[in-house]
Order: C-alpha cells, then sequence, then structure tokens
C-alpha cells in the first residue's frame, strides 16, 4: 500500500486529522477500493480517532464510494472516535440526501465548522 | 440537402431494427403528423448514435462513460443534467460488469446511445442471470442504511428520467430529457 499513490493529503490541526481527497472523481472500483483502503488505514493503521474528511476537491462521488464511507463511518464508531465530512459541494450534498445518509453522518459546510467543538 | 436525406432514410431502418426506447409491450408512440418531412429530417441529422460492446472491466465502462459525457457537454446539456447522467452511466455500468458479468473477461457488455437536441437513451445489457430490480432491499429504510451496498439504483432513478429494466434484470434503459438552464 506504501507505495500506492497518495489519495489523501493529511493534515493535522491540533489533534484532528484533516484527510482531503485528492480525486476530482471518487468512481470506478480500482480507484475506490484504494482510496477506500488509504482512509481505513487513518483508524487501522494510525490509530487516528478524530477525523474530517474534506470533499473540497469532490466532484463526483458513486454509490460504491458511499459504501467505503459508510464502513469508515462503523470503524471510527467502533473505535470510540469521531468522524466529519466538510466541504461537500451541492450535487454531491444531494447524493446524500436522496441515500438519507445525511442522516447518518456528521457533515459541516466549512473546515472551520467541522474544526469546531471537535 | 439531396444527400442529406438519402444518409437520413439509411438510418431508419437500422434504428427500427436495432433501437427501441419504449418499454416492451407497450403501445408505439403514435407518429407526429404536425412535423413536415423537412422538420422530421432536420431532427434526424441532431440524433446521433453508436452501439459497441465492451469487455467487463471497469476501465471500460469510464472510456464509454467519457465518450458519452463529452457528447453531451458539446450540446450543452447542463452541468447539472451531465452529472446526474455520469453517476447514473457509473452505476449502469458497474452494475453490468460486476454484478452482472461477474468481471468474467470472456462476457461483454453492450451499451448503445442514442442522443438529440432533447434527450439522451442509453442502453446497457450485460450476460449475466440477470436479477429481480424490485427485490433489492431499500437502502433508505432504517434498517438498511448502515449497510454499505444498495445504492445504486436508487442514484440512477433519483437522477434520470426515466430507468427501466427489461430481459429479466439483464438490460438496463437509462433516459434524461434535458432540462432548461436556470429550472
Amino acid at each position: 500500500m506504501s507505495t500506492a499513490q497518495r489519495r489523501l493529503d493529511i493534515e493535522e490541526v491540533g489533534d484532528v486529522t484533516v484527510a482531503r481527497f485528492i480525486d476530482k472523481k471518487i468512481l470506478d472500483e480500482t480507484n475506490i477500493q484504494i482510496i477506500g483502503n488509504q482512509m481505513f488505514g487513518l483508524v487501522d493503521e494510525d490509530g487516528r480517532k478524530r477525523i474530517v474528511l474534506d470533499f473540497t476537491n469532490v466532484e463526483y462521488l458513486s454509490s460504491a464510494a458511499l459504501g467505503k464511507l459508510i464502513t469508515m463511518d462503523k470503524k471510527v464508531k467502533a473505535a470510540k472516535g469521531k468522524l466529519r465530512l466538510c466541504c461537500i459541494r451541492p450535487e454531491i450534498y444531494e447524493v446524500f440526501e436522496i441515500t438519507r445518509l445525511n442522516k447518518i453522518f456528521d457533515i459541516k459546510k466549512t473546515q472551520e465548522e467541522a474544526l469546531e467543538g471537535f | 440537402m439531396r444527400a442529406g436525406l438519402v444518409e437520413v432514410g439509411s438510418l431508419v431502418p437500422f434504428q427500427l431494427k436495432r433501437w427501441d426506447p419504449q418499454p416492451c409491450g407497450e403501445p408505439r408512440r403514435p407518429a407526429e403528423p404536425e412535423k413536415s418531412p423537412l422538420e422530421f429530417a432536420q431532427e434526424m441529422t441532431d440524433r446521433e448514435q453508436f452501439e459497441i460492446f465492451i469487455p467487463s472491466e471497469t476501465a471500460a465502462g469510464q472510456a464509454v462513460q467519457d465518450r458519452i459525457i463529452q457528447r453531451l457537454e458539446a450540446r450543452g446539456f447542463t452541468d447539472r443534467d451531465v452529472f446526474g447522467i455520469r453517476l447514473s452511466l457509473e452505476e449502469a455500468l458497474v452494475n453490468a460488469i460486476k454484478h452482472g458479468n461477474g468481471m468474467d473477461p470472456s462476457k461483454s457488455v453492450r451499451v448503445c446511445c442514442q442522443i438529440d437536441t432533447e434527450t439522451v437513451v442509453v442502453e446497457i445489457e450485460d450476460e449475466g442471470d440477470g436479477f429481480q430490480p424490485e427485490e433489492v432491499p431499500d437502502p433508505t429504510a432504517e434498517e438498511n442504511l448502515e449497510r454499505p451496498c444498495g445504492r445504486g439504483i436508487m442514484l440512477m432513478r433519483a437522477f434520470m428520467t426515466r430507468v427501466e429494466y427489461s430481459d429479466h434484470g439483464k438490460c438496463v434503459t437509462l433516459e434524461k430529457r434535458r432540462s432548461v438552464e436556470g429550472e
């Protein structure tokens, strides 16, 4: 995995990890698999517990990617951590609304809001 | 013009034989008598279509997606339409390649696309065993919300004007009528 191209930009803000997706399109099985593994690694390998996923760059997101986000949410919850999503553009937010996943995820408009009171 | 008409005429039998965007068993749409032959011919020349067979690989699915999206962008479909169509194509192609054909390299996926000034219709057919779309559990039901799968069909239905399964779930027809900017 370490040799695979990095798909998340990681930034530490205090004790919170901000992971920003690099890809514009989170589509295609292989792609989603790699992104998913790098995301899961934040919890499983690095033991991070307070994570903000930043969607600034994301223009497309398929249902398979939603599946990875659900698994990620479960992993963070199981580790007694906290996961927030932020900077989701309106079309993508609609995807969360249609699938009612906006009820599951803690979604904030901006990164500042996501970091507030974490 | 004459040459154009001849060319248009030659397209018709192909469309009747190979392309039927209406669901089986439903009466054909009546002819539209208000259109003059010239108007009809002009509309036909604005119409483009292609049919290809792609291998059961997601990269091939991406390539055909790009090809369709480029055409829609060139025709000025709105960003929102393009977003919904790309997402729906992705979901339908992944379903056909992965769930239908099980990524089997000996099987292919047929993609037939027809675009005119108002509408895009894409038919995607796999060589799998089919499935019952109505038996896919509702992913928005409380008990299914945390399940990581089963949202593709729902997204297609939300973003497209028409989504229809035929041939026991082996073939899906996606249709999108273009929106007017500002709608």
